[in-house]
């Protein structure tokens, strides 16, 4: 059967290379008439060149509200930035105007969502939607946009460029439709692609050909900011991994580091989640998810008393691989991980051994 | 939990006759294996018509559902897997009658439902609930989850209000939620909530078994767990069989004692879910399985079928529905090629028939002309191909794409590689321990199954 192996890029990058972004303790509050929900509460991370990052975790847990805050695009009210840093080639997003952002969003940092017809106008042709993408962004002739656009259209692996270009949007297969707004994203050459859920919607036969297409990018040069909740879509895809819950980043790693020694309770429950049918215990479904310290300790069948309050609990080193790090006290210099390591046996029984190397 | 949990011991006066089989729950083994199996679903046709003009004249079918045949038994975990398009929603509405099948028979606890109208229809309905995928769509906002949850009782003639209520709250209590959210709306609740309370509205009636479309699919990580967990909780405990859609295999693979693969509205394969799983038989199920990432990071292979497009459910491929796409399609006879180069003569045919034109030879790419080493370099050809006719035949083939005649080269090749695969329509072969719908296990074609991985 035919397949298509790919290599990993290395994680160890250079520590002395400038990140393409870094965000530094993020804070996205959202008020409603009822409650203010702290989305994300302080989020620390980088995306280096050529990196694909990918941010998992469950509906709620903040991954979306993190993504649209770096670029402003979060509705603003009810949501609102109220603290951190992020920067991108060296200047702060969260200061910039909204012209500014405008331009940054169109030519450097690009969306593609897991819906594409949010992307694409029912009314008008894929080729007409791209010309105009490229177009403002550059001075072109019209012929040559045109030219450009069925090149991006081939660039996504959509057959017969040419024709389709004249296409509309509803012409198309759900994982066409992905791949067109894959195409009007890429169309100023962005240098980094923030994509949310890609794959979702798709079935999984053409999520494999969007999930090549995306290692394509990266091979390319491109750095890719990936949402998903779907642990085998960061697996084929992600260079280092960033857990969240709650609003919070509670484990970060180089994917295999990760994979194979998940540490944070929470990362083993979403990996226990993909085997077995145990249930949860008797967790009140509607709890509300704690603001201070360990803010999974309400579901933790390890919590300690010193979880609670404060801030989140500093990111200890896991397995004294400084790259692979839980936001979680039992890795610290005073508790013993052994019992959350120990505890469940499913979390080893999903990834296969190794195979010498 | 109430005092009336106990009431519900199998329950609500509607079906006195069925309440012995709580005693059952859990044990699987009891179930007698000579009875008759609860569903039996035989060559089921569910066909839609194509009308164009004022006349409403047919032009043509949409095949949704095209000869599926499968039982469950009493307690049964039936899984039906497959992409968007392979039928396997249409299929699941037609077994309860919510679609009207064009073809074939159901037969439920022995009887048929092809002709049940009126109460007949109605009695069924209450032993063969549904559960849809989406919690949004499942209720009416109007009326409380208590009311939604009684509705059922009322509608079969439960008269008795007091006696709904204790029932209503003791699933409310068995689904994970409390007596006090009767009264509240289902706006209230979240999505796994809601999927929760559908759950209990569906159990009720006390049914036998559950139609449930991608019940889980709405929902993402541990709260699909959850109610994943649930719904497997309550159909041991209350031996209720389940008919399961789903497009996950991470699901099917936790919760289904059986699956169906659907291509294109056929089983193509079925059995124990483990063994389909772990030794998947027919080409799809293989392409289907290696085409979802492992959760090995250091693995990162993804199968690839001969071409991306799904064919047309109303005009699908002749002969095995899948030979337009198949990685293990059988090569003529007389033809002994390895394997990777008919894999990638055969792509060339099927890509060109498909009319997926990779950029470089598209007619109008460029101002240059597509010359002899272009094509064969885009489909990986090489220059001479040990066996005679197949060379000539590419060779045929690659001159007309140079001509720009792509019509000529589709034809050569049909000519050129003809194969069993779209020649004949398989049956379920006997090569395997289970139904397998592929020439591969047919002891009367020249071609045995191919290993795995």
């Amino acid at each position: 059967m035919s397949t298509q192996p790919h290599t990993t890029t290395p994680q160890d990058r250079s520590d002395d290379e400038e990140p393409l972004l870094s965000v530094d303790d993020l804070r996205t509050r959202i008020r409603t008439e009822r409650e203010t929900i702290h989305a994300v509460d302080g989020v620390s991370f980088t995306v280096n060149r050529g990196e694909t990052v990918c941010l998992v975790g469950e509906s709620g847990s903040g991954k979306s509200v993190t993504c649209e805050s770096l670029t402003g695009i979060v509705p603003q009210p009810p949501a609102e930035i109220i603290g951190g840093t992020v920067e991108f080639k060296g200047r702060n997003l969260l200061e910039a105007s909204e012209s500014t952002l405008r331009s940054i969003r169109g030519t450097e940092i690009a969306h593609v969502f897991q819906n594409p017809q949010s992307a694409l106008d029912p009314v008008y042709t894929v080729g007409d939607q791209l010309v105009e993408a490229i177009t403002i962004h550059e001075e072109i002739s019209e012929s040559d946009a045109r030219e450009r656009a069925s090149e991006l259209l081939r660039q996504v692996g959509i057959p017969n460029a040419p024709t389709r270009i004249d296409d509309y949007p509803h012409e198309f297969s759900g994982g066409m439709q992905q791949r067109v707004a894959i195409a009007i994203a890429l169309a100023a050459d962005p240098a980094l692609l923030i994509a949310d859920e890609p794959t979702t919607a798709v079935d999984v036969t053409v999520q494999a050909r969007l999930i090549e297409l995306l290692r394509e990018l990266t091979d390319g040069g491109m750095s890719v900011l990936l949402i998903t909740h779907d642990l085998r879509v960061a697996a084929a895809l992600a260079d280092r991994v960033l857990v969240m819950f709650g609003g919070t980043i509670v484990e970060r790693g180089p994917i295999e580091a990760l994979y194979s020694q998940p540490a944070h309770p929470y990362t083993r429950s979403l990996f226990d989640s993909y085997d077995g049918l145990s249930r949860r215990g008797d967790r009140s479904a509607r709890g509300d998810i704690p603001t201070d310290g360990c803010r999974f300790r309400d579901e933790c069948p390890h919590a300690i008393d010193a979880c609670a309050g404060g801030d989140q609990p500093p990111f200890y080193t896991v397995d004294d691989r400084k790259t692979h790090g839980a936001s979680c006290l039992y890795y610290g210099p005073e508790h013993d991980p052994a019992p959350i390591l120990h505890d469940d046996a499913a979390v080893n029984t999903l990834i296969e051994e190794p195979t010498d190397d | 939990m109430t005092d009336h949990s106990t009431d519900r011991s199998r329950s609500p006066a509607v079906q006195p006759d069925h309440d012995t089989q709580s005693d059952a729950a859990g044990d699987r083994a009891a179930v007698p294996d000579d009875s008759h199996p609860l569903l039996e679903v035989e060559n089921l046709e569910t066909h839609f018509p194509i009308t164009r003009g004022l006349l409403r004249r047919e032009v043509g079918r949409v095949r949704a559902v095209d000869g599926v045949s499968f039982e469950i038994r009493d307690g049964e975990a039936f899984g039906l897997v497959g992409e968007s398009g392979s039928g396997k929603t249409t299929t699941a509405l037609s077994a309860l009658r919510l679609e009207e099948p064009t073809g074939g028979e159901i037969r439920f606890d022995g009887d048929s439902i092809m002709s049940l109208s009126g109460a007949d229809l109605r009695a069924f309905r209450r032993r063969a609930q549904l559960v849809v995928q989406d919690p949004n769509e499942a209720f009416n906002p109007r009326l409380t989850i208590g009311q939604a949850v009684a509705e059922p009782l009322a509608l079969h003639g439960m008269d008795d209000a007091d006696r709904r209520q204790a029932i209503v709250t003791d699933l409310l209590e068995r689904v994970g939620l409390s007596a006090d959210d009767v009264d509240r709306y289902p706006h209230e609740f979240s999505g796994g909530e809601k999927q929760r309370i559908a759950i209990a509205r569906a159990l009720v009636l006390n049914p036998d078994l559950i139609v449930a479309d991608e019940p889980t699919s709405a929902l993402d990580g541990r709260v699909q767990s959850d109610v994943l967990a649930l719904l497997d909780e309550l159909r041991r405990e209350f031996d209720i069989a389940v008919l399961f859609i789903s497009h996950d295999i991470d699901v099917v693979r936790r919760f289904c004692d059986r699956i169906g693969v659907m291509y294109l509205g056929e089983i193509v394969e079925q059995g124990p879910t483990d063994e389909v799983l772990e030794a998947p038989a027919h080409p799809y199920t293989r392409t289907l399985l290696g085409s979802v990432p492992s959760l090995d990071p250091s693995d990162r292979e993804l199968v690839r079928p001969l071409t991306d497009t799904i064919p047309d459910p109303s005009d699908p491929p002749s002969g095995c529905r899948f030979h337009t796409r198949c990685p293990e399609l059988i090569p003529p006879e007389d033809v002994d090629l390895d394997r990777e180069l008919w894999q990638t003569i055969a792509a060339f045919r099927f890509t060109l028939q498909a009319d997926e034109l990779p950029a470089a030879i598209e007619p109008d790419a460029g101002t240059t002309a597509v010359d002899e080493a272009t094509v064969r370099e885009t489909f990986g050809l090489p220059s001479d191909i040990p066996d005679e006719r197949v060379d000539r035949g590419v060779d045929d083939a690659v001159d007309a794409i140079v001509r720009g005649d792509l019509e000529v080269a589709r034809d050569r090749l049909a000519e050129a590689i003809p194969t069993v695969c779209e020649r004949s329509t398989p049956s379920d072969g006997t090569d395997c321990e289970r139904p397998v719908r592929c020439h591969r296990y047919d002891p009367s074609v020249d071609a045995e199954p191919l290993s795995w991985p």
